[in-house]
């Protein structure tokens, strides 16, 4: 971290804090992690979003504009929500603003989740109603919602005092209520009775209709295809798989980190039969990305840790190394020229597994010698082959190899370390980012020029405000 | 060849190469790497439903007709297949085979410690040889009619000797740190710390059969001082030393610098094993396995030092294939020691006492001391 561009120890003190905070708001979701549980990552993260809520307000709002992942926006939303709305009236524009824009950007069971912890948490102001409130009433498909979430929608409505005028109530609230006009609704009716109706529901309904009518799986499967959204398409590959049927799933379709996550779930088998179709849909994505990254003229060497630490936990199953291979695919396509660097040595590269242990400067140094303009390290962070050897590595590299800063080590971790409050570094040296999705790549590596201390503070809330009014 | 030559006079991981640890809270594993395979022995484990085994040592069941025995909490076996041509060894559990049925009664009857199995497969209970061996130790009591001892000592001898060991889920964050370790691709085998207190060396003659039995070290038995270790507030420092003034001019060089740390940490590890690898041990051959030996050893019981069980087996030049090491408790050695001491001196207790240096009457506090009282006159068991 360039210090000097600090004047004053405070400035320097709320820089740190906010780096930190970002980078638990890209990594953190407090599921299980390969190192640590659920209790200690829930109480970690609260803790943090708690510090900085007290401490930074304003900035702390502002954090939603940055591209961090969904579970934090949405604790942050619930915990903005819970302090009340800011006095100065600015602020309080802003904060509505920033939140309105939150939610729409979250998918919408996530947000119900929130709106039915803001019941659970007693959370009840008029601000809290309102919002509430203008995001159901702009939701296009009420009697959808009201199919597909009724017990979260009947809570929430309850807690927001939503006056239902439509037919909707009737259908939240109203049991003995059977003349509907809406053919959803009518079909939800139905589908008590009739197999037929159950195939015009969403998966997630259908699903608990076909286990009441005792509907074989193979066929509920087959008949319910054309319903399946594209995340339930991949969700449910492995139980088609089992029933020996096929559901058609498109590659380029599927969003990029969980199609990593299931490639690497098959087994070799699996993966030879449908390699080729993957590769190809890789270089859809990789040209999604390629006016985001703009890595045309950049060099890249990348340093991935496959060790057993990356395979995740059963919450998070393989997800560290679906980032470090989701990145490699990418940058392999994008950039001008990519060398790779497997912790342990792997013989092919699209059959690459979570084994072995955490060698990370041996690689780091064949990296280093390539001359690449960047050099990008995937770890989780705890190395042991041997401990603390990237930092002195990195250390005496910069001191007698490095030309005038003409490369650059960043290091992106996919998990997050409750136990300092941050994602953990390699050394204090190295910049270190948090990642979620591969998708974040873009932001992360423009956060990345704030975390090692090219933008000061200032210039970075200047470009979060930026994010927010760009998108209005 | 006689069998002199094949039995292991020292621990010696000569063709091994010692790894830099990795520690989770106070307990450290050194990973063990092989660079070359061993394919003609392999070992794989057989889990028993009912883990409690009265193991009838002259391997004459029924057990009545058996006149010794071994009682003990034993949750599973090391079955070792092997060949005696080029071909490879296939690990038990990959053939096809018969399973046992449900255990109908609570403790196993099993015929031997080690057992054939056919022509090239051996069944043997890991460290349980080595323990009898160690309870077996001048099991007959006195030879000589002294007026001390009591009429037990004399007709029966030790009677039942026992020693207690805890399993590895008493030693605290143990079942922690062998989830978390990361295990290498060449690895064969596993030096395990608590507290930088050595608990045991694990070694396998196959990378495969190391991956199985990983889990297998928290079934072990250790001493119980392990516990105690395992209590400690203490975070196993990293032991490699980075010299910080290596001097830099390639990239090569950095390479030099993580060779050598390595290396530095190799020589720590050994350093912390110099009490296992220095020691001059004796063997026993307990059964042959084509080329291979399998042995037991044990070491002088020397008071002053660590002391350590364990058994072997060995490769036709010497080279050590299986390693399974128990370590000693201070109490147990103690009682060792005093067990034979008694016996080189002919059981007297005056002879004894001049040998280690003390007075008749610490002898026979000692004995009361470590639960040997019932051998003598006068006490209240008797």
């Amino acid at each position: 971290m360039n210090r000097y561009l600090y004047n004053t120890r405070s400035e320097q003190v709320e820089s740190e804090d906010l780096i930190l905070f970002i980078n638990t708001c890209l990594t953190c979701t407090r599921q299980t992690e390969f190192y640590e549980n659920q209790f200690n990552q829930e109480l970690s993260v609260n803790f943090v979003h708690e510090y900085i809520l007290a401490n930074y307000r304003s900035l702390y709002a502002l954090t939603l504009a940055s591209g961090i992942n969904d579970f934090n926006k949405a604790l942050i939303v619930q915990n903005l929500l819970s302090a009340g709305s800011p006095d100065c009236s600015k602020e309080k524009e802003e904060e509505a603003l920033l939140i309105n824009k939150a939610l729409s950007s979250l998918p919408v069971n996530r947000v119900f989740k929130l709106f039915k912890q803001l019941q659970k948490h007693r959370i009840n102001n008029r601000r809290t109603r309102a919002i509430i409130k203008n995001y159901i009433s702009a939701r296009e498909n009420h009697a959808f919602d009201a199919i597909k979430y009724k017990s979260k929608l009947q809570d929430i409505s309850r807690h927001a005092h939503i006056d239902w005028q439509t037919e909707v109530g009737h259908f939240l609230f109203n049991k003995k209520y059977k003349q509907y006009q809406n053919h959803l609704f009518k079909t939800y009716m139905e589908a008590h009775y009739s197999h037929q109706a159950v195939y015009r529901l969403p998966y997630s309904i259908a699903e608990g209709f076909a286990k009441k009518h005792g509907i074989k799986k193979s066929t509920f499967l087959k008949k319910i295809e054309p319903n399946l959204t594209k995340k339930e398409r991949l969700r449910i590959q492995n139980s088609v798989e089992k029933e020996k049927l096929t559901i058609s799933l498109d590659f380029s379709k599927v969003n990029y980190t969980p199609l990593m996550i299931y490639w690497l779930s098959l087994d070799k088998k699996q993966r030879s039969v449908v390699k080729n179709k993957f590769l190809l849909s890789l270089d859809y994505h990789a040209n999604l990305f390629k006016e985001r990254l703009r890595l045309q003229n950049t060099s890249i060497a990348l340093v991935l840790d496959r060790s057993y630490s990356m395979s995740g936990s059963s919450e998070k199953k393989r997800r560290p190394l679906a980032i470090a291979f989701g990145i490699f695919h990418l940058l392999k396509r994008l950039a001008k020229s990519c060398h790779t660097f497997w912790s342990t040595q792997v013989t092919d590269e699209n059959y690459v597994s979570a084994h072995g242990q955490s060698n990370i400067a041996s690689p780091l140094v064949n990296a280093l010698s390539t001359g690449a303009d960047t050099i990008i390290i995937v770890s989780d962070g705890f190395e042991n082959d041997v401990t603390g050897m990237t930092a002195m590595v990195y250390k005496l590299w910069k001191k007698h190899l490095c030309k005038e800063n003409s490369q650059k080590v960043l290091h992106i971790n996919p998990c997050y370390n409750a136990e300092n409050f941050d994602v953990k570094k390699l050394s204090d040296d190295i910049t270190t980012v948090g990642i979620r999705n591969v998708e974040d790549l873009p932001t992360i590596l423009k956060y990345s020029l704030f975390a090692d201390g090219s933008y000061s503070q200032t210039e970075f809330e200047e470009y979060l405000r930026k994010q927010l009014y760009k998108r209005k | 060849m006689t069998n002199n030559t094949r039995t292991l006079k020292k621990i010696s991981l000569q063709g091994f190469e010692l790894t830099p640890s990795q520690i989770w809270g106070n307990v450290r594993l050194v990973p063990v790497i092989k660079k070359k395979n061993t394919e003609n022995l392999r070992l794989g484990l057989r889990q028993y439903e009912a883990p409690y085994s009265v193991v009838c040592l002259d391997g004459k069941a029924p057990l009545q007709d058996t006149k010794s025995y071994y009682y003990s909490y034993i949750p599973s076996a090391l079955i070792a297949t092997w060949t005696t041509d080029q071909t490879k060894a296939k690990t038990y559990g990959c053939q096809l085979e018969k399973i046992d049925g449900p255990a109908n009664f609570g403790a196993r009857l099993e015929e031997r410690l080690a057992k054939k199995e056919g022509n090239r497969q051996l069944r043997f209970l890991p460290l349980h040889l080595a323990m009898e061996g160690f309870l077996g130790l001048h099991f007959s009591g006195p030879d000589f009619k002294w007026d001390e001892y009591s009429e037990i000592a004399m007709r029966q001898g030790l009677v039942s000797r026992h020693e207690s060991s805890i399993d590895g889920y008493d030693i605290e964050g143990f079942d922690e740190a062998l989830r978390l370790f990361e295990i290498h691709p060449q690895q064969v085998g596993v030096v395990v710390f608590v507290s930088d207190a050595l608990a045991s060396i694990f070694i396998l003659p196959n990378n495969g059969d190391y991956h199985v039995l990983h889990k297998m070290l928290l079934q072990d038995f250790y001493a119980e001082i392990l516990f105690h270790y395992g209590q400690h507030r203490y975070q196993a420092p990293n032991l490699a030393t980075i010299e910080d003034n290596f001097s830099i001019n390639s990239h090569q060089d950095l390479h030099n610098l993580i060779e050598k740390t390595r290396k530095s940490a190799q020589q720590q590890y050994e350093g912390l094993l110099h009490d296992v690898l220095d020691r001059e041990i004796s063997s026993k051959v307990i059964k042959r396995l084509g080329k291979f030996r399998l042995q037991r050893f044990s070491t002088n019981f020397d008071t002053d030092k660590l002391n350590f069980i364990g058994e072997a087996i060995t490769g036709p030049t010497g080279s050590l294939e299986y390693l399974k090491t128990y370590q000693l408790s201070n109490t147990q050695t103690r009682r060792a020691y005093i067990l034979k001491t008694l016996a080189e001196n002919d059981w007297n207790l005056e002879a004894t006492g001049k040998t280690i240096g003390c007075s008749k009457k610490d002898i026979i506090r000692r004995l009361h001391q470590l639960g040997f009282a019932y051998l003598l006159k006068g006490c209240p068991h008797n």
